[in-house]
């Protein structure tokens, strides 16, 4: 491929500089994770709804939640969000070990709280408690519970989906690290990382909503 | 014409803050005070403060979401036009739960049995537009 096709293929002659570029980068990733934002804002528009129309059922409801693992995940999260930012750290500094470690400790923690997250389906499952029609807890029978559930499923489903989303992000580019030069100008690192940044946030979100109701 | 010639407002507003000297520590004191309010939130929850333990956990949750933006995402240095999108995000979500914050508490207030019986409809399912509901079986 020729040079002229190789500028027209990454759509730099749209910029004057490659900082411009990458700065539209980051514009563009924000309006992505802006929208992410909004998909979850709906959510917690619809928990608000019904949290004030069931707000007995809902609040004792969550405490069929296990508080330590969430809290547990929640120290997960943070740490994993922590790890990746100092990635994109020593990615502005060059080292390129210290990079696909950070990446490496990151997907760690990020399974971690996949397998943690699954531990607690597989609690409430015991008990019968499920999604929507299929949902049979004989220790808090109510609707309103029925509907907390519903929504405890359908928010963190959406976020684990999100997480297993960010986790494959990251691995590929852990891989692809070592074949960046200079580092400081991997963009896609940056970028793959807000996403990440912002899988946390909404959990700091969930956590609160789906076990200290109350 | 070129785009790049056609200096776009768009392009020209984008521009960096300066790269601090070393963000290491401050990532560090961010883990920290992130970790801190987590043990707070839960401290409070084990308190049993009835509905001031939502209120607690979520305004930490604001303030622990904020750290998460302006350090570990570095909204601080990002552009004005990449602040402003962030901050209207924020705003519609909040606007949204606002509203429909303050819709539900108008219905219960004009027609609280109107209110209660029509959550209990959705929740039950006989609505059948509500979360939690099925479809109809012929046996129904």
């Amino acid at each position: 491929m020729s040079a002229p096709d190789d500028v027209a293929r990454s759509g730099a002659e749209h910029f004057d500089t490659p900082e411009q570029r990458e700065r539209a980068a980051h514009l563009g990733m924000w309006l992505f994770l802006t929208s992410e934002t909004l998909l979850f804002g709906a959510l917690f528009g619809i928990y608000t709804g019904y949290r004030l129309a069931h707000a007995a059922e809902f609040v004792a409801a969550s405490r069929l939640n296990d508080t330590r693992l969430g809290t547990l995940n929640t120290v997960i999260l943070i740490s994993s969000s922590f790890f990746a930012a100092w990635a994109v750290h020593a990615a502005h500094h060059e080292r390129v070990r210290s990079v696909r470690r950070c990446l490496l400790v990151t997907l760690a923690l990020g399974v971690g709280f996949l397998v943690v997250k699954s531990v607690e389906y597989s609690d409430h499952f015991a008990h019968g408690i499920f999604p929507g029609a299929h949902y049979q807890s004989s220790e808090l029978p109510g609707a309103g519970a029925r509907l907390f559930f519903t929504l405890y499923y359908f928010m963190t489903g959406l976020h684990a989906a999100h997480v297993i989303g960010g986790l494959v992000t990251l691995a590929v580019l852990a891989i692809l690290a070592p074949r960046r030069t200079p580092l400081a100008r991997y963009v896609p690192l940056e970028l793959g990382v807000l996403y990440w940044h912002l899988v946390d946030a909404v959990w700091i979100f969930l956590w609160p909503l789906l076990y200290l109701a109350g | 014409m070129p785009r790049n010639e056609q200096d776009l407002p768009t392009l020209r507003v984008l521009r960096v803050g300066p790269e601090p000297a070393s963000r290491g520590g401050r990532y560090v004191v961010a883990w920290v005070a992130l970790l801190v309010l987590t043990g707070l939130s839960y401290g409070a929850d084990q308190l049993h403060l009835g509905s001031l333990t939502t209120a607690i956990a979520l305004g930490v949750a604001l303030v622990k979401a904020s750290i998460v933006f302006i350090v570990f995402m570095h909204l601080d240095r990002e552009p004005f036009p990449i602040r402003f999108v962030a901050g209207l995000n924020v705003a519609w979500v909040l606007m949204l739960c606002l509203g429909i914050a303050a819709d539900v508490a108008l219905v219960a207030r004009a027609a609280p049995d109107a209110a209660a019986s029509n959550a209990e409809a959705v929740a039950s399912g006989s609505a059948g537009a509500g979360l939690g509901t099925r479809p109809a079986q012929p046996g129904d």
